[in-house]
């Protein structure tokens, strides 16, 4: 069963296009990866997804039903979440009551919430610093305290937008155990990354795109041996590709 | 003792020294009017008025985050559904005062969808509470209605009582108003631990990061707005009642919002007891400035005042109270 499928999705801002006409499933269970250059159009294809931008044509559907024009509170209820590129936690509020507000998503006793909650903190490892004052901790646990929001709400399908940028190999080696984990829990996941080698080890499936346009789709190992991919990667990338 | 069995203890040390600081401060509170006479009776009504007015502001303001600049609107609508029903309808202004409030409901949702269905955020729309308190105060100013400029004048009751909510003492209005006062800190206390109150505060703190989770931050802004205009429309009613004689000056005027704000700014915006403090503080040293320098030279007061204000936003910016909870339980963590 597609948990998401996008059917022609395009977005024109005014002379602009900044998606074209995408298309693309994911099945339940799998991790699906949406790569490309700086500028490609990752991020608004999740903010179309997540309901932040109305799509100027095309359709989404979620379990099967389209959620075009949902607001993004809705689109939670139905069990999609998504993380920022920049990490957008609550500062005035500690961790626990961070994944407190996400855990009501699905409950409305408070108790039952922190109970959500708590579980959750453990589950992501952060139990630790779980009063401490969002704005004290550090941008790792940050990092994890938006996974811990999005999954607190019930969520079946968790987009993350970039959720290793910024980390150190260490840090970035647990958040891709971490994603494994939460995926083994049959939470299915499309997530946006730039780290070719987490995409390798993470992803079922790969979607490039360049200037709004999917330009491959595939298994990592084909993708990025692709002559079209690597051109629009120029780079780093390319060395590593050839060398691998 | 270990250091966790040390925290543990420590804990529960604060939480039962904040209940027994609250209790002792209620029962002071209530024991009052045995110690004081007539004019300290009319301070503290009306620091306590402007306590409870400020709690109501803090709702939509404080834990919501948004600076609504016209509450006034509020707080006259309410003083105005109770006195005109009473004064032209004769309707007992309990149910008056519970109409009023419900009034000012409606003017709350009225102004909270108008701007927050149009995505109206931060200053744009605190400029526009702005506009609709003013808007009011002209048509108040203008229409017969209202009975214009001169006002309203709520006349003697042959028996006062609180039937008819008016007294011969001031002490019956001290505890009125002592008791909203104390309710309304309860239920903000309340919804500041539901999923409502965790809207409210995710709303304040970063709108997008609340809608990915699942918070329809329309609706929630919109009851944040209707609960507070609720409240602070009681007390308009309450003031009515008390002075006895409203206009549209006095009531939907500007002085009127931001004497609201500003306690709950100098207490600690976003805190269940900082609109007390902060207009307990406000009013003594309001007080206090206007006793000593008000003979030197006519308005000095004033400006001793504004300077008091302004140093303390400086140096406290989270608000004094705040300030001062922090301190002692820094202290008492090291003991």
């Amino acid at each position: 069963m597609h948990v998401l499928e996008v059917s022609n999705l395009t977005k024109r801002f005014g002379g602009l296009t900044a998606v074209n006409s995408l298309s693309f499933t994911v099945e339940q269970g799998n991790i699906v990866a949406l790569i490309g250059p700086n500028g490609a159009g990752k991020t608004t294809v999740f903010n179309l997804i997540s309901g932040y931008y109305k799509p100027t044509e095309g359709n989404i559907l979620l379990f099967n039903h389209s959620i075009v024009g949902k607001k993004p509170h809705s689109i939670a209820k139905l069990n999609l979440s998504r993380t920022f590129q920049i990490v957008q936690p609550f500062l005035g509020l500690t961790v626990l009551e961070n994944v407190i507000t996400g855990a009501f998503n699905s409950v409305s006793d408070t108790t039952k919430a922190k109970a959500i909650a708590t579980e959750v903190i453990n589950k992501v490892g952060l139990s630790e610093i779980s009063q401490k004052k969002a704005s004290s901790i550090t941008l790792a646990d940050r990092k994890r305290l938006e996974v811990a929001k999005t999954l607190a709400t019930g969520a079946k399908i968790l987009l993350l937008d970039e959720v290793m940028a910024g980390l150190t190999p260490k840090e970035t080696g647990d958040i891709i155990q971490l994603v494994k984990d939460i995926n083994k829990s049959g939470i299915s996941i499309l997530l946006i990354e730039h780290n070719l080698k987490a995409v390798v080890k993470l992803a079922d499936k790969v979607i490039v795109i360049n200037y709004g346009t999917k330009i491959a789709e595939g298994l990592p190992k084909d993708v990025l041996a692709n002559e079209e991919v690597i051109e629009a990667y120029i780079g780093k990338e390319a060395n590593f590709v050839k060398s691998k | 003792m270990s250091s966790k069995a040390a925290n543990i203890a420590n804990e529960y040390f604060l939480k039962w020294a904040n209940i027994f600081f609250i209790i002792g401060s209620c029962i002071i509170l209530f024991l009052l009017p045995l110690w004081i006479e007539d004019y300290w009776l009319h301070f503290f009504i009306i620091a306590i008025l402007w306590a409870y007015l400020s709690q109501s502001w803090n709702i939509v303001g404080g834990f919501c985050g948004q600076l609504s600049l016209g509450h006034a609107a509020f707080f006259a609508v309410g003083a105005y559904t109770s006195t005109l029903l009473y004064v032209d309808y004769g309707v007992n202004p309990w149910i008056g005062v519970l109409f009023g409030g419900f009034i000012g409901a409606v003017f709350g949702t009225f102004i909270g969808f108008l701007s927050f269905r149009y995505g109206l955020k931060g200053p744009y729309f605190s400029l526009v509470t702005l506009a609709f308190a003013e808007l009011l105060r002209v048509i108040a100013l203008s229409v017969d209605f209202t009975k214009g400029p001169l006002g309203v004048m709520i006349p003697l009751a042959e028996n006062p009582s609180l039937f008819n909510f008016q007294f011969a003492s001031k002490v019956p209005y001290y505890y009125i108003i002592l008791i909203f006062m104390i309710v309304l800190t309860v239920i903000v206390y309340k919804i500041n631990k539901s999923k409502m109150g965790y809207y409210f505060i995710s709303i304040r703190e970063n709108e997008d990061a609340a809608e990915a989770i699942g918070v329809d931050t329309l609706i929630y802004k919109i009851k944040a707005i209707s609960i507070s205009a609720f409240f602070t429309a009681i007390g308009g009613s309450f003031y009515a009642q008390y002075i006895q004689y409203i206009d549209p000056g006095d009531t939907f005027g500007w002085h009127v919002s931001v004497e609201m704000i500003l306690r709950s700014l100098i207490g600690g915006m976003g805190t269940v007891l900082g609109p007390l403090f902060g207009s307990l503080a406000l009013s003594f040293v309001s007080e206090i400035t206007r006793a000593l320098f008000a003979d030197i030279v006519p308005g000095i007061h004033m400006i001793v005042y504004s300077i008091i204000l302004i140093l303390i936003v400086l140096y406290f910016p989270q608000g004094v109270f705040v300030w001062v909870k922090e301190r002692l339980k820094r202290a008492i963590r090291k003991n």
